[in-house]
């Protein structure tokens, strides 16, 4: 029966819950704004490395080195993409 | 239910007319051939439901080169238009949706197609596969680009074309100022298309970097390969970023949302950011694969090894990292400060170098080399200088502050044809030349293909090489007409001439393909060329597997070294070969996504839903479907492998 | 030396798991875009109902643990196809499936209280981004709930095999990507935008 729920997922699962919690915690504790910004920044990264590492079996792969690199490409075009456009059309100067 | 038939119709214009009847008679004499000739059998089973990439590219090229037919066309009804001062060839309207549609057409329907078509049947050849990785995906990429192109081509006829320009900035191309269905056709046909684009960008970096031949490491493939690879690369992360602009142009236009408008927290610019996002990484996609193409003719008709490899795959890697980061270089003027201008400049020349590197790796390359002037050779030598001067004019455009100057006059139209046509188009011709023999079986005459070119390059600077001074002058782009008292008149009637030499050129391009398939000598050895990489060692035409036996390859240039060496690539058993089985679901589903699309442009949502439905059941039909493909028999293969090769199989091959 | 798993045996099931790896960056792309799109428009509110009027936590916290447990009970599923263990790869991909229409209820529900609320997409910068960004999300949701329904039919009547477990990976891959998806949207438009 124990081998139906494996270690690794429940861990992985009860991580992502409390990252969640950690995440809400922001709202209800009332934590000031730019401090909440950064709290929400790293649990959402956590989280989502926790996603593709753990669940997604990224490091498993016969092709991992691949799949970083096509993460890393996507994650900086991603970011570009919403930093350059929130430079160039609302911050910069 | 007092539809309005003449909005539907384009009325009014006696060309559209002609052309609507023209369009009438030319699919009457299609259907009416395939029926008197029995083909419609053949045409079903060996090219509609084909998954052969060799096939898919043809029909890619096919396309291509008829988008070639419209979107000069196109050009020639402007650069009539802009003969003479105050002309009435075309008023206004009319003048812009020529524009749109000859941007439009030239970059998404006829140069991503043709380098997509030449990718297609080049690059499994090269890396010595027998297909790419998603034979199926692959059919479906095309007949989705099929589609789109089929819409945006029929717009003119029914309804009326997009005409905001290439670009469709807001607030121009929202309902608003653009109250038809043209800029409709805009937003649901490239989205069509794109989404092919988007699966070809998969197929093929999955392709290359699992498919290659034993022994073919990554720094020993072919530097087109290379550059295609790149290129796909490219493709998957800028194609999403069009996927986004297009769906909220469609929402703002159909469904009243307010991401570009000018009220209500819509922003305009949003529009042209997200756009050149994407718009700037197309613009490498273009190229990337032009730089391979010339790396490829340059070694081989130098008889030399490729210069500087490695500094090759590195300057295409950082072109590709860096076409992310240049984008706002188109729109320097439209209100952003000094430092978001100045970061961007920055960006945009160091985009220069690399590109600098390549030629001059090309020009190394033919140092001391062999020089062998066939047709394909003569594109590339045209290249190095002609390109050059867009790519100096590039670096003009990318100082901020000079650019007030140069935007939007025609000093930009000439830089980008000055990039687009030496670099992209040149290279799609030059290969087109150079793998035909491969496909076909016989060469295109060098002879016309010779004075083809001269027209070409000559009248392409005649055409082009004014435009530089019309802008400098302060003569503004996408203009219909300008008065006598401008000044603008002996140049643009020179750049006229120019085009007429094009026109001249790309008939001379087409006669060619008729005389050779009539008067050409069939050769059957596969190597026309004296060539160097794996994709000349199959015979011509090319037995559908491609190879009887995968070759082991141990060096660069591997068909040069074996040649060479005296020793065969086709060492091994013969053993059964499994192939993947054709598929009618490719077709139905761009032919549901035309007739979905059509009626979305429109706004007629009834048939919009009820053709969403075969969509729906073509994927759930390939979702269920357990077709494993089929084998061709060892005994079979043996049977090509004589017919194809003659007395040169007993030379190559060993059972 | 482990052998490989099922899901990833032969040459053609790799490849396929890697061109979905693929298309799973083209879809970061995506919705990058999409949350550049709704962070650049996001304070313009014109005289619509603003993010922070609009925005309830509970129905926010429901569709958020619906989403990571399903993602949990997905990689149960392909755990259960390590083990060839037919009934509890269906039981779990049920309660997957069950959870996604719980988050799609709720979201749904959600959508309509907006437009009741007269928060529509044609209301404002900020509405239209906010409902192209969550809709987008939503309708891979959607996706994701018929292929699902498609895997469970084919798996029923096929069993386990190299074909279904490979198609059942990349399924996986696709639910954890968009609980991926639904992480940053919870922190950046629905915490942000209650705290803001």
């Amino acid at each position: 029966m124990s081998a139906l729920f494996p270690k690794q997922q429940v861990v992985g699962f009860i991580q992502s819950l409390v990252l969640t919690i950690i995440a809400l915690s922001v709202y209800f504790l009332d934590i000031p704004y730019s401090i909440s910004l950064i709290i929400l920044i790293v649990t959402a990264l956590l989280q989502g490395g926790l996603q593709l590492i753990v669940f997604m079996h990224m490091g498993e792969n016969e092709d991992k080195s691949v799949l970083y690199l096509n993460l890393g490409y996507a994650i900086f075009v991603a970011v570009t993409i919403v930093f350059g456009t929130l430079w160039t059309l609302l911050w910069g100067w | 239910m007092g539809f309005k038939w003449d909005h539907f119709f384009v009325t009014g214009e006696p060309m559209i007319y002609g052309a609507m009847v023209s369009i009438v008679l030319v699919s009457l004499a299609i259907v009416i051939g395939l029926t008197k000739f029995k083909k419609w059998g053949y045409l079903w089973t060996e090219w509609l439901t084909t998954v052969d990439h060799k096939r898919i590219g043809v029909m890619y090229i096919l396309c291509a080169l008829l988008m070639l037919f419209r979107g000069g066309v196109d050009a020639l009804l402007m650069r009539a238009q802009l003969a003479g001062p105050d002309l009435k060839i075309l008023d206004a309207q009319h003048y812009n949706e020529i524009f749109t549609t000859h941007g439009l057409i030239m970059i998404l329907f006829m140069a991503m197609p043709f380098i997509i078509g030449l990718m297609n049947i080049v690059i499994p050849l090269q890396i010595g596969a027998r297909d790419v990785a998603f034979p199926y995906l692959n059919a479906v990429s095309f007949w989705l680009f099929f589609a789109g192109a089929m819409l945006l081509n029929v717009s003119f006829i029914i309804g009326g074309s997009p005409d905001a320009g290439w670009t469709a900035y807001f607030p121009l191309a929202g309902k608003e100022f653009s109250p038809g269905v043209g800029n409709n056709y805009y937003a649901i046909a490239l989205q069509i298309a794109g989404l092919g684009t988007l699966m070809t960008g998969i197929n093929f970096i999955v392709t290359i970097l699992k498919m290659r031949a034993p022994g073919m490491t990554l720094m020993k493939m072919p530097m087109f390969t290379w550059s295609i690879l790149i290129t796909n690369v490219i493709i998957l992360f800028a194609f999403p970023v069009l996927t986004v602009a297009l769906a909220l142009m469609m929402f703002d236009r159909m469904f009243g949302a307010q991401f570009f408008t000018m009220a209500n927290g819509g922003m305009d610019m949003l529009w042209a950011n997200l756009f050149w996002i994407w718009g700037h990484p197309e613009v490498y996609i273009v190229i990337l694969p032009a730089f391979g193409i010339y790396s490829e003719i340059i070694s081989t008709f130098s008889r030399k090894n490729l210069y500087g490899y490695k500094s090759m795959v590195v300057s295409m890697i950082a072109i590709s990292a860096l076409s992310f980061v240049v984008w706002v270089h188109h729109f320097y003027t439209m209100g952003q400060g000094a430092m978001v201008n100045g970061f961007f400049s920055i960006t945009t020349m160091a985009i220069s170098i690399p590109t600098g590197v390549k030629i001059f790796n090309w020009l190394f390359t033919m140092r001391k080399g062999k020089i062998e002037f066939t047709v394909p050779m003569l594109y590339a030598l045209a290249f190095i200088p002609i390109f050059t001067i867009g790519g100096v004019t590039g670096v003009m455009l990318a100082m901020a502050s000079a650019d007030y100057q140069y935007h939007n006059t025609m000093f930009l139209v000439a830089h980008f044809h000055y990039v687009l046509i030496p670099g992209t188009v040149f290279a799609v011709i030059a290969g087109f030349y150079y793998w035909f023999p491969k496909v076909f079986g016989f060469k295109l005459d060098e002879k016309i293909g010779k004075i083809t070119f001269w027209f070409i390059t000559i009248s392409f600077n005649v055409t082009f090489f004014p435009l530089f001074i019309l802008g400098l002058k302060g003569m503004t782009r996408r203009t219909f007409t300008y008065s006598a008292e401008s000044g603008f008149g002996p140049l643009n009637l020179v750049a006229t001439i120019g085009s007429i030499g094009l026109a001249i050129g790309f008939i001379l391009l087409v006669y060619n393909i008729y005389y050779s398939v009539r008067y050409a000598p069939r050769e059957t050895n596969g190597d026309p060329w004296n060539a160097r990489t794996l994709e000349w060692s199959t015979s011509s035409p090319i037995a559908p597997y491609n190879f009887a036996v995968i070759p082991t390859i141990d060096s660069l240039d591997p068909f040069w070294k074996s040649k060479k060496e005296g020793t065969s690539l086709l060492k091994g058993e013969i053993k059964d070969i499994h192939m993947p089985s054709n598929s009618g679901i490719p077709f139905i589903l761009g032919a549901a996504f035309m007739a979905f699309g059509f009626f979305l442009i429109f706004e007629w949502w009834v048939p919009t839903i009820i053709f969403s439905i075969p969509i729906l059941i073509c994927l759930i039909a390939r979702s269920f479907q357990r077709d494993h493909g089929f084998h061709i028999h060892k005994e079979e293969v043996i049977e090509t492998e004589k017919k194809l090769r003659g007395d040169q199989y007993e030379e190559q091959a060993s059972v | 030396m482990k052998s490989k798993p099922l899901y990833s045996l032969g040459e053609e099931s790799s490849n396929r798991i890697l061109g979905f790896w693929l298309f799973l960056g083209a879809e970061i792309a995506l919705f990058g875009t999409l949350f550049a799109v709704y962070l650049t428009l996001a304070n313009n509110t014109g005289s619509a109902p603003t993010q922070k009027e609009l925005f309830e936590m509970n129905g926010v916290m429901i569709e958020t643990f619906a989403l990571l447990t399903s993602s949990f009970t997905i990689g149960l599923v392909v755990n259960a196809i390590k083990l060839n263990h037919k009934k509890a790869f269906m039981s779990f991909l049920i309660i997957t499936l069950a959870l996604g229409a719980i988050f799609l209820g709720v979201e749904i529900t959600e959508f309509f209280t907006y437009v009741h609320e007269g928060a529509t997409l044609q209301s404002s910068g900020a509405l239209s981004s906010l409902f192209v960004l969550l809709g987008t999300h939503g309708a891979h949701v959607t996706f994701g709930m018929f292929w699902g329904i498609a895997i469970l039919i084919q798996t029923y009547r096929e069993g386990i095999t190299e074909t279904t477990a490979n198609k059942t990976f990349i399924y996986s891959l696709y639910w954890h990507f968009l609980d991926v998806v639904w992480i940053f949207i919870f922190s950046f438009v629905y915490v942000k935008g209650l705290i803001g």
